[in-house]
């Protein structure tokens, strides 16, 4: 049955080759698909056929345009495979801007390598791809692969626009269900866009044009069309799972990923519960043993088998001391277990950029574990994978977002804590002292709270030359700046950090003549430019808002006269607000300044409004005072 | 009883030295340690390290090169932890003459509660790697780590080759003490180098030792005409002579990281131990190392080297349709080098040798740098040039040395004319004649002509690039700035020009020019000699906002506007390193300014000429010339030198932000 549907598949295949020749001309590809795009996706057929909860074959074929060099990367003719994959047949046919077919590169002239990422210590994942070196552009690649996958957790999805300026002139997906097992299916962002739905299990997009990238806007995947599939029962490298909807999906992670991983050698229990005997709440013994796990391991990311998703036994971690987020995720769950709180392992997308958990479709979601602590009505997240951030800090990184929680009873999809605009504070405070040629001495104070205490409070952990070097960087508009002594105070209760900086330099301010122009904003100018768009496309996204606070006492010497300041400035927008003053009194000047940015998704018609808000404040930090010799 | 006497002294012994370097004697003192000498930026430093290299007789298979390591880390902080991950290379290309590690074991070590705690590293937590064909790797990362553990681990690599590893007797963390011993038997004879560029000079001292090794070979014996053969074991024990290479080294220093460093390693402490000769008993002397003389030769004579330069068949019709009507030298090497660099892409692998040969680099259009550079050569002489190949050592590769083969990883070719000698590489697509890519501008070259004679030739370029800007601006009644530019870029500028927007759109150049100020904006962008070698001419309009002060009824302006940054590039207080600028540069800028209605000088910064020092190596100037209605300005920064050595970096620094702080003095315009 098998062979015969694989042989009128492949017959299909020469037929749809012989009639398409010009798909492999690159000279009559329509000018909208050409605008602002690097490659084309001239064709790109994918045909998922499920055999049966653990078996599945992805047959497809790709042809792509390469416009430029930059178009490289979208040729896409490679395939990852482990000891669960077999690739079947891998082929690839490069030719010339007219069609002429001038390399052809069978599958043992595919290289071979781990498919390692950078941080990952070990990976048995491997890749084969193509190693083409274009001789001229532009070039189509034809790519031909077919996979046949024991593991069935992860469907590829279709993503018929498949990144910034890359255009799309047909795409289809179509999943063959041949199992009888219910596969379920979400499509998303179809508005606007020209596909077409054959049947529930069947999609083609024709002429989607390409995509720029802008600032400030939302995540890729938000607006772009995508279905995801999944199936019911399906088969993780060799473990079969169950996924009707997140709680059962969740119950099975729990079942069969989590259970049998927890235990935890009796010296390390018998060590978490004395050191938490004496602690009253639930939530302080979770701290206790939270510092405890952050000064025994490190992250070190070793991925063999099931460990894409399977934790590193919590006996493992204790002994080795590191392991994966997954790996330090669950040991401390285990630990938490053993001193009597109760936690939940947490799936979900990481990074700066904040991205949903897919709440309305439960499949093998996220990149990312941490663990949650449920605190009364509300949640703690703990990041376990960083042995230096406080207890309950997760700005940045995994705040404010939907992740999937693993309870006993079944998962369940919950919204991170998320850190609010004026909470996400920076107060900088200096006294300074002006000198008659133009330089200066000043011991500067920086607090950071909320997101941004996670930007400053890394430089603790720099060496003493590398922390000279931060300010000067820091304060890059400033040349020859001396760093004479930094102090610093992390107080991880509050989530506080304190910088305190003694700098000098010699020549601060500009001669004109015998007169000094002087930037009165010492040590804070924004230097937020957003780029400008002939035409807007996207919404505009801030995920995250902050407020700046700054307040510098400046000593001029009495052989110096102010001859002129500023007046005041205000500047109040939706997006946020800028206020920024200077007063003279006797021998000081006293500079203040206050910056607010709002987190929110704003339209796209805002955005130049937007842009003029940081405009306006860029200037403004660059007004000057006019200082003459007497 | 006499055995109870040495126990007790051997305990006595112990005791005595607080620091054992035997694998597993780690001391409490040791992990009580929490700075290294007090300085805290150490977060791990190697407490001791021996490498131990010596040839073993191994009956069969002759001497064999077998090196030991055994290194013991201290961990001071967590930055420190990755100091315990460690990735083992060895060459295995699953045949015969494959290199081995083993006996690898490691273990670390903690300090609880008064007592030492040992964790050894399980076998599973060792990762086998196939990097590719010939390499493989053994990874590791250690168990148990806290701070201020110590870890300690050894391996024995076993090498059927005589070829040894450089030493590195310096690594980018401190050593506290370094046992280092080279043996080799009487038969092979190395020659010793030290990095003469690095900052940590080592003492290294020679001795002679002699060795009872016991010889047993086979040797085959015929048994007649019946074609049966005998195989007889002959044993013998001998003295054999060992030189000695040691060095036993303390307080090493770490090498240290900075930017603008071409190839840090390049200025790391190490050994090199290269083969000089073999000796064996009555027979004569085989010479192994050699001249450079001798290298040119014989990577001439290989017949991927130089029996590629006379292939000629597959591309003669196209090179004689090409130069057909063309009499001019010049234009034949135009030509040349533009078919070829159309025609044959480099494939990003380096190397002197021609892989598969040039035929084959030709036909399929890609193939390695020393395919293309060949293969221009050939062409070349093709066409009645006087071409060679010229041997080059990349910047990754470093400066080797002494004379090897491996001293050289990248082949140019050059044409010596008259005129002088033009310097070619068809492997890079923006590099034109005389202009290298950057990779190659490194150390020396050595040309190989026709026969196998060679010489050392300069790559560094002696030509000054230039950068060249002309820029108007008008001062506009809103305070806003409107004015045209025109660049002119040559030599290693226009190459770095090409590279940076050779078939970028006009559109994404524009936002990289509006970058350089946050309200700047550029229109009529027009760009020429993009695709051939003379030099970029640039221009554009453009239009600043906040491009001036304007404070009460006076201006002031910056004249230079956007052109040069403000911020100096060297942060930096010293340098343990030169700073490469890979070529003698000057930039000059002149500029007119329109002084607006209504408006007259109140103020104008003072002409200045400044000389870094009295030999010539840099100068800037600043001329300044007003008129009623305008301004004229004119600033040039030269420097004829490819690099700033490390002991002159802070007089640059200084002399160099002096010049920034030139440029951002303010000219003042007053109302009338």
């Amino acid at each position: 049955m098998n062979k015969i549907t694989f042989l009128i598949f492949s017959f299909l295949f020469l037929q749809v080759y012989s009639q398409e020749g010009p798909l492999y001309q690159s000279l009559i590809i329509s000018d909208e698909l050409k605008e602002n795009a690097n490659a084309v996706i001239r064709l790109n057929e994918i045909y998922i056929t499920i055999e049966s909860y653990d078996k599945m074959i992805y047959s497809n074929k790709r042809v792509v345009t390469v416009l430029n060099e930059r178009g490289s990367s979208k040729v896409g003719a490679y395939v990852g495979y482990d000891n669960n994959t077999t690739v079947k047949k891998l082929q690839a046919l490069v030719y010339d801007v007219n069609g002429k077919e001038i390399k052809k590169f069978k599958k043992r002239d595919f290289l071979d390598e781990s498919a390692v990422s950078g941080g990952t210590l070990y990976s048995d994942s491997r890749v084969k791809y193509l190693n083409y070196i274009p001789i001229k552009y532009p070039y189509t690649v034809e790519f031909y692969t077919e996979v046949e996958y024991r593991s069935t957790a992860f469907i590829p999805n279709w993503e018929p626009l498949e990144g910034f300026y890359v255009s799309t002139e047909n795409s289809s997906y179509i999943l063959d269900n041949k199992s009888n097992i219910e596969l379920k299916i979400k499509a998303s962002n179809f508005d606007g866009f020209n596909i077409i739905k054959d049947s529930r299990l069947s999609y083609s997009a024709k002429r989607l044009k390409a995509i720029n990238s802008e600032s400030y806007s939302p995540n890729f995947e938000e607006y772009v069309p995508n279905v995801k599939a999944a199936l019911v029962d399906f088969n993780m490298e060799g473990v079969r799972g169950s996924n009707t909807n997140w709680k059962d999906f969740g119950r099975w992670i729990n079942e069969s990923l989590l259970a049998d991983t927890q235990n935890i050698p009796e010296s390390v229990k018998q060590e978490v519960v004395a050191l938490t005997k004496d602690a009253e709440t639930a939530l302080e013994k979770a701290k206790i043993v939270y510092e405890y796990m952050q000064s025994k391991t490190r992250y070190i990311s070793v991925q063999i088998g099931i460990g894409g998703w399977k934790p590193m036994l919590a006996k493992d971690v204790s002994k080795l001391g590191y392991s994966d987020c997954k790996g330090l995720t669950n040991f401390t769950k285990a630990l938490l277990k053993e001193v009597g709180v109760e936690s939940y392992y947490t799936v979900l997308y990481a990074g700066d950029n904040i991205r949903d958990i897919d709440r309305d479709f439960s499949a093998t979601q996220g990149n990312h574990a941490i663990l949650c602590l449920p605190n009364n009505d509300d949640y703690i997240w703990l990041e376990c994978t960083s042995q230096t951030v406080p207890f309950g800090y997760t700005a940045n990184f995994t705040d404010d977002r939907d992740v999937l929680i693993i309870k006993p009873e079944g998962g369940e999809i919950v919204h991170t804590k998320k850190y609010e605009s004026i909470g996400n504070k920076q107060i900088t405070t200096s006294k300074i002292y002006f000198t008659e040629t133009g330089g200066f001495k000043a011991k500067v104070s920086i607090e950071s709270y909320g997101s941004q205490y996670g930007q400053h409070e890394r430089i603790q952990r720099k060496s003493k030359k590398d922390q000279k070097m931060h300010y000067k960087n820091y304060w890059n508009h400033i040349n020859n700046l001396d760093v004479n002594l930094v102090t610093f105070e992390n107080d991880k209760n509050a989530i506080v950090f304190s910088e305190a900086i003694d700098v000098e330099v010699e020549k601060y301010a500009s001669n004109a003549g015998d007169r000094l122009l002087l930037n009165p904003n010492f040590f804070n100018i924004s230097e937020i430019i957003p780029k400008e768009y002939s035409y807007r496309t996207l919404p505009i996204k801030i995920d995250r808002g902050f407020l700046d606070i700054d307040e510098y006492e400046i000593d001029i010497p009495e052989s110096l006269i102010v001859e002129s300041l500023f007046k005041p400035i205000r500047v109040s927008t939706q997006f946020g607000d800028y206020s920024c003053s200077i007063t003279h009194e006797n021998n000081k000047l006293i500079y203040k300044r206050e910056f607010l940015v709002n987190e929110g998704l704003y339209q796209k018609e805002e955005y130049e409004a937007f842009r003029e808000f940081l405009l306006q404040v860029a200037k403004n930090d660059n007004l000057k005072i006019v200082l003459k010799l007497k | 009883m006499r055995k109870l006497i040495t126990i007790v002294l051997f305990v006595i012994v112990q005791i005595s030295f607080a620091q054992n370097f035997k694998f597993g004697k780690v001391s409490k003192e040791e992990l009580q340690e929490t700075s290294y000498m007090s300085n805290e930026d150490v977060n791990a430093a190697v407490l001791y390290r021996e490498e131990y290299i010596t040839f073993e007789f191994v009956s069969d298979k002759g001497f064999i090169q077998k090196k030991n390591v055994f290194e013991r880390i201290k961990i001071y902080s967590r930055d420190g932890f990755k100091n315990a991950t460690k990735s083992l290379k060895y060459y295995d290309s699953d045949s015969r003459n494959s290199e081995t590690i083993s006996g690898l074991k490691a273990v670390t070590y903690n300090l609880e509660n008064g007592k030492i705690q040992k964790t050894k590293l399980k076998s599973n937590g060792i990762f086998k790697e196939k990097k590719n064909k010939y390499w493989k790797t053994q990874k590791f990362t250690m168990p148990n780590l806290k701070e201020g553990c110590i870890v300690e681990y050894e391996y024995t690599l076993t090498s059927p080759f005589l070829g040894v590893d450089e030493v590195y007797l310096q690594q980018i963390i401190p050593i506290k003490k370094l046992d280092f011993r080279f043996e080799a038997p009487e038969y092979y004879n190395y020659k010793k180098y030290i990095n003469p560029q690095a900052i940590y000079l080592p003492s290294i001292s020679d001795e002679e030792i002699s060795k009872s090794i016991t010889f047993s070979s086979r040797e085959e014996a015929g048994m007649g005409g019946s074609g049966t053969t005998r195989s007889q074991k002959q044993v013998s024990k001998e003295s054999v002579r060992y030189k000695v290479v040691k060095a036993n080294l303390v307080n090493i220093p770490a090498l240290k990281e900075e930017p603008m460093v071409s190839n840090i390693n390049d200025y790391r402490s190490k050994l090199v131990l290269e083969i000089d000769f073999l000796k064996y008993p009555n027979k004569p002397i085989k010479q192994l190392s050699t001249t450079w003389e001798a290298v040119a030769s014989t990577i001439y004579e290989n017949e991927a080297f130089g029996g590629q330069l006379d292939k000629t068949s597959f591309y003669k019709d196209e090179v004689d349709a090409l130069i057909t009507n063309s009499s001019d030298n010049f234009e034949k090497v135009g030509l040349i080098f533009n078919f070829l660099k159309s025609k044959v892409k480099w494939n990003g692998f380096v190397g002197i040798y021609s892989e598969n040969g040039v035929r084959k680099a030709y036909n399929s259009q890609t193939g390695s740098n020393a395919d293309i550079n060949l293969l221009l050569t050939s062409m070349l002489r093709y066409a009645g040039l006087n071409a060679n190949p010229v041997l080059v050592s990349t910047k990754e590769n470093g400066v080797p040395l002494f004379p090897t083969r491996d001293g050289f990883d990248y082949v140019i070719s050059a044409i010596e004319l008259p005129e002088g000698l033009i310097l070619l590489d068809a492997s890079s697509t923006f590099s034109s004649p005389n202009i290298l890519p950057t990779r190659a501008l490194n150390w020396k070259g050595r040309m190989i002509k026709e026969g196998g004679t060679s010489t050392w030739i300069n790559l560094l370029s002696s030509n000054t690039s230039e950068h060249k800007v002309f820029m108007n601006y008008t001062i506009n009644n809103d305070l806003t700035v409107s004015g045209k530019i025109r660049d002119q870029f040559t030599d290693h500028y226009a190459y770095k020009f090409r590279s940076k927007f050779f078939n970028v759109s006009e559109e994404s150049i524009i936002d990289v020019l509006q970058e350089k100020s946050p309200e700047l904006m550029v229109s009529d962008l027009d760009i020429k000699n993009m695709s051939n070698y003379k030099p970029i001419l640039q221009s554009y309009n453009f239009t600043l906002n906040n491009a001036l002060d304007k404070i009460g009824d006076d201006i002031y302006i910056s004249p230079m506007l956007f052109l040069v940054s403000e911020e100096s590039p060297f942060k930096q207080e010293i340098r343990s390193y030169p700073i490469d600028f890979n070529h003698p540069f000057i930039n000059e800028y002149m500029i007119n300014i329109s002084i607006p209605e209504g408006y007259k000088v109140e103020n104008l910064p003072e002409n200045k000429a400044v000389k870094l020092d009295d030999n010539n190596v840099s100068m800037f100037s600043y001329l300044l010339n007003a008129s009623e209605k305008s301004i004229q300005l004119k600033v040039s920064f030269n420097f004829n030198y490819s690099a700033v050595p490390a002991a002159e970096y802070p007089t640059f620094r200084q002399y160099y932000n002096s010049y920034i702080e030139k440029l951002s003095e303010k000219i003042v315009l007053k109302k009338l």
